[in-house]
């Protein structure tokens, strides 16, 4: 069911109704209950994954707390991350293993993947990378003391299942969302406005500014070998706009729904396009999968490592960046790109003392700005490797942007007005929530009057000029 | 030593690693209320740290650190 589709409103209008009727102590059932029918619309079948992955976790978490031994804590926080990275593994890896494994051996040529023994023919379960991430930080937490083990089986189920954020995130933390699972959740008027505007802005995100680009990118890189190098530069800074939007547009809904319902879930973005370095950049972009990586991955593999120096600051870059990489998917081309991070990364540590110094001789206004567009730049680039399906398709396209010449290309003045107006609302939006330059705010005016009209104005405009042909989210296939 | 010696030798550690002479660490601040403590340069303090007391965190006892309370609490333990 996508967020961005009727079927959707009508599941969460009627869902919002019975909620809120039936007595407070069954409503965790009820949402349990829902989230449930939410997934199995996707695809029936997965519910039996899910359930055992809740099962076996439920278990394995007890076990790691109440064994008193260390070596058999150890033993079942193990267990835990191989039986869910193995699935992982099975659904989304196993396949680009297995073909890699046989063409590094050379044995057979891979233009057809039929030929590969032990190849399986299976989909990824829509959501599978988020919950299963998910679920190995709740088995660390336990581990490291840092939260008990929930006993109550429902709760446990719901802290996975949670229909908002089941498919696309954010990866919660136990720790934030557990003790909301525990309150009693009454009805809120302020929680239901709240979650509408911000489904509103999700949608505008989506059918206006994602969608609207996606028309355009596909188009130009459909034929990017006969497009001039403008074209390619545009589409390429648009694609850039296209992900934002569409992956925070997607947790705007995700986080106005789960509002609606009275909980709160974690923000993954915090203006992202306004950082001022790479770092910066990791810090506000997809937040609940950048900051588990560093708290799982990276601050283990570094602490331990700290007598290394800086090399144990290298080497805890890359090891985390390629989990990044690999986690949209199985594909060199996300290696890549979560390599190309690491690197800037690791520039920027070097180089921090000394770009400081130089910041010290610029007006500040000009350093920040100039940075603000270095960074845009480099993620723009790094983008281009991480939406090409391979290596010599990504090159192409770079190499299109410096060595074709020609005019700029869009079918008609009006495709481009639309989205260049969606990008600057977003744009303008982002710079008023960081610095508050704009003396006079539509969307959180103290009138009520003019809050209420910018959001009317916001679904005429949607209606006006969004794409409603039920796109996809990007961030579904990961 | 009190905890109170130690938070001000602390203070005085994150000054000279980030670089930042504003710096005003109470007990309860966190990393994310000191702009320049990201995950990169909170290494580099630890280590500052452990050579200056001349101590050895264990990996679990640095990740269950929330604030500069539970660092100054952690060094304190180790010295005694």
């Amino acid at each position: 069911m996508l967020f961005n589709s009727i079927i959707y409103f009508l599941f969460l209008g009627s869902s919002l109704l019975l909620y809120y009727i039936i007595p407070t102590k069954f409503r965790n059932y009820f949402l349990l209950i829902i989230s449930g029918l939410f997934y199995m619309y996707v695809k029936v079948e997965y519910i039996f994954l899910i359930l055992f992955i809740i099962s076996i976790n439920y278990l394995i978490g007890i076990k790691i707390e109440k064994a008193h031994d260390k070596k058999w804590q150890i033993f079942f926080l193990y267990l835990s991350v191989f039986v869910n990275v193995g699935i992982l593994i099975f659904f989304k890896y196993w396949n680009f293993l297995l073909k890699n494994f046989f063409d590094f051996l050379g044995l057979i040529h891979l233009n057809n993947t039929d030929n590969i023994p032990l190849i399986a023919e299976v989909v990824l379960p829509i959501g599978l990378s988020y919950y299963i991430f998910q679920t190995i930080g709740y088995m660390i937490d336990i581990h490291r003391g840092s939260i008990k083990a929930e006993k109550n089986f429902a709760q446990f189920s719901l802290f996975t299942l949670f229909f908002p954020k089941l498919l696309v995130g954010p990866i919660e933390r136990a720790n934030h969302f557990l003790p909301q699972i525990k309150r009693n959740i009454h009805f809120d008027k302020q929680n239901i406005t709240e979650g509408a505007k911000r489904i509103a802005w999700g949608l505008f995100k989506k059918l206006v500014v994602a969608d609207r680009i996606s028309i355009y990118h596909s188009t130009v890189i459909a034929s990017s070998e006969s497009q001039s190098g403008s074209t390619l530069l545009f589409a390429s800074v648009l694609y850039t706009f296209q992900v934002y939007a569409d992956f925070s547009g997607y947790t705007d809904i995700a986080l106005g729904t789960a509002k609606m319902f009275g909980f709160d879930l974690m923000e993954n973005f915090k203006r992202p396009l306004l950082a001022k370095n790479v770092s910066d950049f990791w810090r506000r972009w997809h937040i609940s999968l950048s900051s588990w990586v560093n708290d799982y991955i990276f601050n283990p593999i570094v602490l331990k490592n700290r007598d290394w120096g800086i090399w144990g600051v290298f080497y805890g870059l890359i090891i985390s960046f390629v989990v990044i990489g690999i986690w949209h998917g199985a594909a060199w081309n996300y290696v890549l790109f979560g390599l190309l991070q690491a690197f800037a990364i690791m520039y920027e540590f070097i180089t921090r003392k000394t770009r400081k110094r130089i910041s010290k001789k610029i007006h500040p206004v000009i350093y920040d700005q100039a940075s603000v567009l270095l960074t845009f730049l480099f993620v723009t680039f790094s983008l281009i490797i991480f939406q090409s399906g391979t290596l010599s398709e990504a090159i192409n396209i770079i190499k299109g942007i410096f060595l074709n010449h020609g005019d700029l290309f869009y079918d008609k003045p009006s495709t481009l007005l639309f989205m260049l107006i969606g990008c600057g609302i977003m744009l303008i939006v982002d710079i008023q929530a960081e610095f508050g330059r704009f003396k006079f705010s539509l969307f959180s005016n103290k009138n009520w009057i003019v809050q209420q009209v910018s959001y009317a104005l916001l679904l005429i405009y949607i209606l006006l000029a969004g794409v409603f042909d039920g796109g996809q989210f990007i961030y579904f296939s990961f | 030593m009190d905890e109170n010696t130690i938070l001000k030798k602390v203070n005085s550690i994150f000054i000279e690693v980030l670089d930042d002479q504003s710096i005003l660490l109470n007990e309860y601040t966190k990393a994310e209320d000191v702009e320049a403590w990201d995950s990169l340069n909170h290494i580099q303090m630890i280590t500052a740290i452990e050579k200056h007391f001349k101590i050895r965190f264990e990996l679990n006892e640095l990740l269950n650190f929330t604030n500069v309370g539970d660092l100054c609490r952690g060094i304190l333990k180790k010295l005694n």
